[in-house]
């Protein structure tokens, strides 16, 4: 069978007639432009060769159009025209659209001195120096643009400075570090305050880095993810109904930084990301889905790997299939079927169900005494609740694939699960459940001591006779105080309750335990109550005043009055729990919109 | 313990066992017929949201995005006789992944009580619960 091979292909494909149109790139053209970027590899001498052929070969034209942007701005305004230079002078490798220029003895030259002789060296090109910093005897700034990058590096010795001193450059390309203090949040927050269009719901963060601003002191370059994560944020907080976002221009390649978008900017309909150094549309799939009724993809590589627009605006459309508009052209809708609409909506989620009113009391006391004493020192006395031919058995399971290096284990669970997936042998599967309450009281002992969140748990109630028995399940978060690196489980416990008129029995008990993830870490055990005799009880808010608390915390969260009051009235008029209560839930988005809507 | 409590929870293990096949082979492919393992008064609780009845169960469900889901541990034991007298019945929990619709899977915990109606087992009440809600 004969195989296929890449050898016998000649890559630079002769007699390939197609017209060089904007769209047209096939796989040959990607390969050339792939090989220029790999020269550096070969010796000068190849490369003469390639170059050789290269520009006896018409489809060169062509690749020269497919590759980026930058590199057409490079025959603009480069000096060698179309004949560009070996792999030693004036190329540059280019991952991240970002460069450092390093100045040598830039320390001993003043700043906007230089700076002003480097720009007029430049001129035509555009050049913004970001974040000029000193580093011992020499300085450094960041560029984002490969042109203006290639002509800083050309300048090097050929610019002169007063005396004719030399000025030596080095141009890299590399990865700008961010160093995200509370002074540079507040001042990204201020800048997104400034670009914030309240009319239009629009923030327009095109080139966020060159603002005015922040160029001087920082490089927010918001393809960092921590730039990203706390602009999110802050729109997350402060314009949840933003409509537009533009991000032209950003050097971003990828989306995953986008991952909390649909989220945070749930109306978001128009989204910019022209400029940027999106390869394929796969970069994009993090987003795939949103609501958008307006993309901009301009000037991205990506545009160009397709047959044509069509195709191009077709497989765009796909991945957003409400949009209407794509790089400022208007789309034809879309004819597609309703079933494509797949329902993705959950029924929202409550934290407890009670099959029974009446049930409510006896099983909130119940779990109360019986957590209260589970992470006691010595759990002991829950012999008690157990009735004498009560059952217990336990599972627990990784939630995602343990890994030696992440993972927090589950060992002391594991040794007593009875997971029937796993254990297989009658004997086994009959010793590991613990019977009578001696038995499952000692065993409850041998567990790790823990402390649970009760504003984590949820509780469902199943089944419930007044006269007879209950059933329930109760989920939530629990920590191991005296264990190493003190671990978060996730639980789930199911009782069935024998109820007389001497009290409740556990007869079935079966718990299930499984790590806690990221999220549940950082939002459980945030509401704990202070120690009783550090905080003196405040007296009531008198209803004079409650008005005006009001109004100050639906300012402060931008909730209506109503909701405001509501959450005030929860924690019984404690400001600080309130914002606090506040803050966790609109972190995990549970306050429903209905709340913002000031009438 | 005697004899018939051991082949008591051989026999909820069996069960148990088969049924987690049924149950999420049905949910995630058959849905129309997921009413069929319900008690008429049957109840579902699906993240704190309650449905009552076998037909609105199935409804409900019905309603559900596409969910595909892999148990990763089951365990199953008979209800004490001091609670449902000699109405053979079990609780059964089972947790795994599930993935919904085409996001990423999620962890999940669901318990059921199942007693047997007409010779077969049928669900009196089940829980379900995501380790974290869906945003």
């Amino acid at each position: 069978m004969p195989r296929y091979t890449n050898k016998g292909k000649n890559w630079k494909h002769q007699g390939h007639n197609k017209p060089a149109e904007y769209y047209d790139h096939d796989d040959q053209n990607r390969r050339v432009s792939f090989k220029q970027n790999r020269l550096d590899k070969h010796s000068r001498k190849d490369y003469r060769k390639l170059k050789d052929r290269l520009l006896n070969d018409d489809d060169f034209q062509m690749s020269g159009e497919g590759t980026s942007q930058r590199r057409g701005g490079f025959n603009r305004h480069g000096k060698g025209g179309r004949s560009f230079q070996g792999p030693g002078k004036g190329r540059l490798e280019n991952h991240t659209g970002w460069f450092r220029a390093l100045i040598i003895n830039g320390a001993s030259h003043d700043k906007s001195f230089l700076l002003a002789s480097l720009k007029n060296f430049v001129a035509p090109t555009e050049l913004i120096p970001i974040y000029y910093q000193i580093e011992e005897h020499d300085s450094f700034f960041y560029i984002d643009d490969y042109a203006a990058a290639l002509a800083v590096m050309r300048a090097d010795k050929q610019m002169t400075l007063t005396g004719d001193t030399k000025v030596f450059i080095r141009v890299s390309p590399c990865t700008p570090k961010v160093a995200l203090t509370d002074r540079l949040k507040e001042k990204i927050k201020m800048v997104m305050v400034s670009r914030y269009n309240t009319e239009t719901k629009a923030l327009d963060l095109t080139r966020f880095h060159v603002d005015p601003e922040l160029v001087e002191d920082s490089c927010c370059a918001i393809s960092r993810p921590p730039v990203m994560s706390v602009i999110l944020e802050v729109i997350g907080e402060h314009i949840p109904t933003l409509q537009a976002l533009n991000l032209d221009h950003n050097c971003m390649s990828v989306t995953e930084t986008l991952s909390s978008l649909a989220r945070r900017a749930p109306h978001l309909q128009i989204l910019y990301l022209g400029k940027n150094r999106f390869t394929g549309l796969n970069s994009l799939n993090i987003i795939k889905g949103l609501p958008l009724i307006e993309l901009n993809l301009e000037g991205n590589i990506l545009c160009r790997k397709f047959n044509s627009k069509t195709d191009y605006q077709n497989s765009v459309q796909k991945m957003f299939p409400k949009l209407v508009r794509l790089d400022g052209t208007d789309l034809t809708p879309a004819i597609g079927f309703d079933l494509e609409e797949k329902k993705v909506d959950l029924p929202e989620s409550h934290s407890s169900f009670l099959c029974s009113e009446e049930g409510r009391d006896i099983t909130l006391e119940f779990v109360k005494q019986y957590f209260g004493l589970y992470d006691g020192v010595d759990r002991s006395g829950l012999i008690n609740a157990y009735h004498d031919t009560a059952v217990f058995s336990l599972t627990t399971a990784y939630n995602t694939p343990p890994t030696p290096q992440n993972t927090t284990r589950l060992n002391d669970y594991l040794s007593h699960n009875r997971n029937l997936k796993r254990v297989n042998g009658h004997n086994r599967r009959e010793e590991l459940i613990k019977k009578g309450k001696t038995e499952i009281s000692e065993f409850l002992c041998t567990l790790p001591r823990t402390q649970h969140d009760p504003a984590s748990f949820t509780l469902d109630l199943s089944i419930f006779n007044a006269k007879l028995m209950l059933i329930f399940s109760l989920t939530g978060v629990f920590k191991e105080p005296d264990v190493k690196g003190e671990p978060h489980r996730h639980f789930y416990r199911k009782f069935v309750l024998l109820l007389s008129d001497a009290g409740v029995a556990i007869v079935n008990d079966m718990m299930h335990v499984t790590n806690a993830t990221q999220n549940q870490i950082k939002n459980c055990f945030v509401a704990v109550p202070l120690p009783v005799a550090a905080v003196p009880p405040k007296p009531p808010v008198a209803a004079i005043n409650q008005l005006e608390v009001v109004q100050s915390f639906s300012a402060q969260t931008g909730m209506n009055t109503e909701w405001s009051q509501k959450c005030l009235e929860e924690t019984a008029w404690d400001v600080p729990r309130s914002l606090e209560v506040f803050t966790r839930l609109n972190q995990e988005g549970r306050i429903p919109q209905e709340a913002f809507i000031k009438i | 313990m005697n004899k018939s409590q051991r082949d008591k929870n051989d026999l909820a293990c069996q069960a148990a066992d088969e049924f987690c096949k049924l149950y999420y082979e049905c949910m995630d492919k058959t849905r129309h017929l997921i009413n069929k393992l319900y008690l008429d008064s049957g109840l579902m609780v699906y993240n704190g949201t309650g449905v009552s009845g076998k037909d609105n169960i199935q409804k409900f469900i019905a309603e559900l995005p596409a969910t595909s889901h892999t148990i990763s541990s089951l365990d199953a034991q008979p209800i004490s006789e001091f609670a449902v007298g000699q109405q053979s019945t079990l609780t059964i929990l089972i947790a795994g992944n599930v993935r919904i619709a085409d996001r990423k899977p999620a962890y999940f915990v669901q318990d059921f009580t199942v007693t047997v109606h007409d010779s077969k087992w049928r669900i009196v009440s089940d829980c379900f619960r995501l380790q974290e809600p869906m945003t």
